[in-house]
C-alpha cells in the first residue's frame, strides 16, 4: 500500500511540474503584446518598460523565469492582476468560497439524490417511471450545464417567481445553481446504479444472504448496495472535474460571485494573469483531489494496486 | 442496433436543415434590419434577436460553424492520438514511457478549463477555437488507442510480419492501423459531441467566436440577458445543440455496442 502510495505521489507530483510548465509557457511566452505594455499602459515610454521588464525578471533567461514563476508559487504567489493592481491570490481567496458552497451543495445533492433515485429505479415495478429515468439521464448528459441553468433561471424565477435568478444573498439563491450543477451528475449515478444493481443481482454472495432468511430489503441494503455504490463512487470521483468546469459556467449564468465569475470578468478585461492563476488552481484542486480518490480506492480495492504493479 | 440508426438520424435532421432550409428563408445571419424581440412568425420561424436579427439564420449558421469546428477540433486530435498512441503502443519502452508522462499532464485538465487557458493567448478566431479544443482533446485519444495498439501487436499476423521481415512502418500502417482503428472511431465520434459542447462553452465564456459571428454558445450568452424578453433565444439554440450533441452520444453508443458484438 505504501508503495502504491509512493508511486502515486511521485506521478501527482510530476504531473503538477508538468502543468506549471504549460501554464508558465502559456503566459510568458505566448502572451500576444508584451506584459510590461499591459502594466504600464500603451504611452508609457522605453525606460518604463525596461524597468518593469528588470522588475519582473523579463530579461532573464527564460529557464531562469520558470524557477521564478514555480518558486513565487510555492510562496504562495500566483501574480498581480493587470486590471486591479492586486494580488491574485487575494483575489482568489474572496472567490473561493462561494464556489466551494456550490460545489459541496452539488455533491450534496448528487450523492443524496441520485443514490436514492437510483436505488428506487432499481426497486421500482412500475415501467415508466423506469424508462422515464433511462430516457431522461441518457438526454441530460448532452445538455450543456449553462443551458439547464437558463432553463431553471427562466421557469423558476421569471416564469413561476418563486426563487431568486442570481446572487449570494439568501440561502435560497444557492437553490437553482445548486440543482443545476448537480442535476447532470445525478442522471448519471441513477442509471450506473442502476445497471451496477442489476448486475449484481443473481451473484453468489446474494443468493447466500437469502438462504440465511434475509428479508429482500435487508439484503438490498446489507450487501447488495455496498458493492453497487463502488462504480458510482468511481464517477463521482472522474466527475470531479466536470463538476468544476460546470461551475464556471453555472456561475456565470447565476451571477454567483466564486472563481467562474472571476474567470469570466477577467476574461473580459483581458486581465491573464487572473484568468491562468484561477484556472491553475482549479486544475490543482482537480489532481490533488484525483489523487486523493486514487490512495483511497487503492485502500480499498486490492486489485487496484495490484494491477499498478502491473502496469 | 436502434440507437445507432437513431443517432444518425438526428444527425441527419439537423444537417439537413441547417444546410437546405436556407435556401427558403433566405435571411442574413448579421443583418439587423428587423425589429428587435420579434416572437417567431411565418418569416421569422425563430423570432428576432436583441439587435433585430433573423433568429433562425444564426441558429442554422451557428450549427454549420459548431460542425465544422467539432469535426476539424476531432480530426486533429484524431491524428494527434493516433500517432502518439500507435507509436507509443507499438515501440512500448522508454519512448512508451515518456510519451505516456507527457499525455498524464494533458489529461490533468478538464479539457474546457484547458481550452480556455490557450484561448487567452490564441487570436480569437474558429480555427484557434478548434487548435484548443483539440490541443487537450487529443490526449485521452492517445490514452485509448495505445491500449487497442497493446492488443492488436500480439495477434500473430503482426508476429507473422515481423517474421516475414517487414519494416516497423509497414507493420503500423497495413497491419496494425486497420485492425485497431475501430475502438477510437468510436471515441472520435462521442469525441465530436464533447467538442460541440466545448466549443459552446467556450463561446458562452466569451473565449470562443466572438460578435457578430454566429454560433450557438453566443447566441446562449446573449440570451442570458434577454430570458425575461426573448426566451426563443434560449429555446431554439439550446435545442439545436442538444440534438446535434445528442447524435453524436447515440451513434458513438451504438457504434461501440456493434463493435463489441
Amino acid at each position: 500500500m505504501l508503495k502504491f502510495a509512493f508511486k502515486r505521489a511521485a506521478q501527482t507530483i510530476f504531473v503538477l511540474f508538468g502543468v506549471s510548465i504549460i501554464l508558465f509557457l502559456v503566459m510568458y511566452v505566448v502572451v500576444p503584446g508584451d506584459p510590461a505594455r499591459a502594466i504600464a499602459g500603451k504611452k508609457a515610454d522605453k525606460s518604463t518598460i525596461k524597468a518593469i521588464h528588470n522588475k519582473l525578471g523579463l530579461d532573464k533567461p527564460l529557464y531562469q523565469q520558470y524557477f521564478t514563476y514555480t518558486a513565487n508559487l510555492a510562496k504562495g504567489d500566483l501574480g498581480t492582476s493587470y486590471r486591479y493592481r492586486r494580488p491574485v491570490q487575494e483575489m482568489l481567496a474572496e472567490a473561493m468560497p462561494a464556489t466551494f458552497v456550490l460545489a459541496l451543495a452539488a455533491i450534496i445533492i448528487e450523492v443524496i439524490l441520485g443514490v436514492l433515485a437510483g436505488i428506487y429505479a432499481y426497486v421500482t415495478k412500475i415501467k415508466f417511471i423506469d424508462a422515464a429515468i433511462t430516457a431522461g439521464s441518457a438526454f441530460l448528459i448532452s445538455v450543456p450545464v449553462f443551458w439547464l441553468g437558463m432553463i431553471l433561471q427562466y421557469t423558476f424565477g421569471i416564469r413561476l417567481n418563486l426563487l431568486p435568478v442570481s446572487g449570494n444573498n439568501y440561502f435560497t439563491s444557492l437553490i437553482l445553481p445548486a440543482i443545476t450543477l448537480s442535476a447532470i451528475s445525478v442522471a448519471v449515478v441513477i442509471r450506473i446504479l442502476k445497471t451496477s444493481l442489476k448486475e449484481n443481482q443473481n451473484a453468489d454472495y446474494l443468493l447466500v444472504a437469502r438462504a440465511k432468511g434475509l428479508s429482500e430489503s435487508q439484503v438490498l441494503y446489507k450487501h447488495q448496495l455496498k458493492n453497487a455504490l463502488i462504480p458510482t463512487i468511481t464517477y463521482i470521483g472522474m466527475d470531479f472535474g466536470a463538476l468544476m468546469t460546470g461551475a464556471v459556467a453555472t456561475e456565470i449564468v447565476f451571477n454567483w460571485p466564486g472563481v467562474g465569475l472571476l474567470i469570466r470578468d477577467a476574461i473580459l478585461e483581458r486581465d491573464i494573469p487572473v484568468i491562468i492563476s484561477s484556472i491553475l488552481v482549479l486544475v490543482v484542486i482537480y489532481i490533488l483531489f484525483n489523487f486523493l480518490v486514487d490512495i483511497a480506492y487503492g485502500y480499498l480495492n486490492p486489485k487496484v494496486r495490484a494491477g499498478e504493479k502491473v502496469a | 442496433m436502434l440507437k445507432r440508426y437513431l443517432g444518425l438520424f438526428l444527425i441527419a435532421i439537423v444537417v439537413i436543415i441547417s444546410f437546405l432550409a436556407p435556401l427558403i428563408i433566405k435571411h442574413n445571419p448579421l443583418s439587423q434590419k428587423f425589429p428587435s424581440f420579434k416572437t417567431p412568425t411565418i418569416n421569422h420561424p425563430f423570432g428576432t434577436d436583441e439587435l433585430g436579427r433573423d433568429l433562425f439564420s444564426r441558429v442554422v449558421h451557428g450549427v454549420r460553424s459548431s460542425l465544422v469546428n467539432a469535426l476539424f477540433a476531432v480530426s486533429l486530435a484524431l491524428l494527434a492520438g493516433l500517432i502518439v498512441g500507435m507509436v507509443s503502443g507499438y515501440y512500448g519502452g522508454f519512448v512508451d514511457s515518456v510519451l505516456m508522462r507527457i499525455v498524464d499532464i494533458f489529461l490533468a485538465f478538464p479539457y474546457i478549463l484547458g481550452a480556455i487557458v490557450l484561448m487567452v493567448v490564441l487570436k480569437q478566431s474558429s480555427f484557434s477555437v478548434s487548435v484548443a479544443i483539440a490541443a487537450f482533446l487529443w490526449a485521452s485519444f492517445a490514452r485509448l488507442y495505445r491500449a487497442s495498439v497493446l492488443e492488436v501487436k500480439e495477434k500473430d499476423y503482426v508476429k507473422a510480419a515481423i517474421a516475414m521481415g517487414a519494416g516497423d512502418l509497414r507493420i503500423m500502417t497495413r497491419h496494425i492501423l486497420p485492425n485497431s482503428v475501430a475502438t477510437l472511431i468510436v471515441y472520435a465520434t462521442l469525441g465530436v459531441g464533447s467538442a460541440i459542447l466545448a466549443e459552446a462553452v467556450l463561446s458562452f465564456v466569451g473565449l470562443g467566436l466572438q460578435h457578430p459571428a454566429p454560433s450557438l454558445g453566443l447566441i446562449l450568452s446573449d440570451a442570458v440577458n434577454y430570458l425575461d424578453r426573448a426566451p426563443q433565444m434560449m429555446w431554439f439554440p439550446g435545442f439545436f445543440l442538444i440534438i446535434l450533441v445528442l447524435g453524436f452520444i447515440m451513434c458513438g453508443d451504438g457504434l461501440n455496442e456493434y463493435i463489441r458484438s
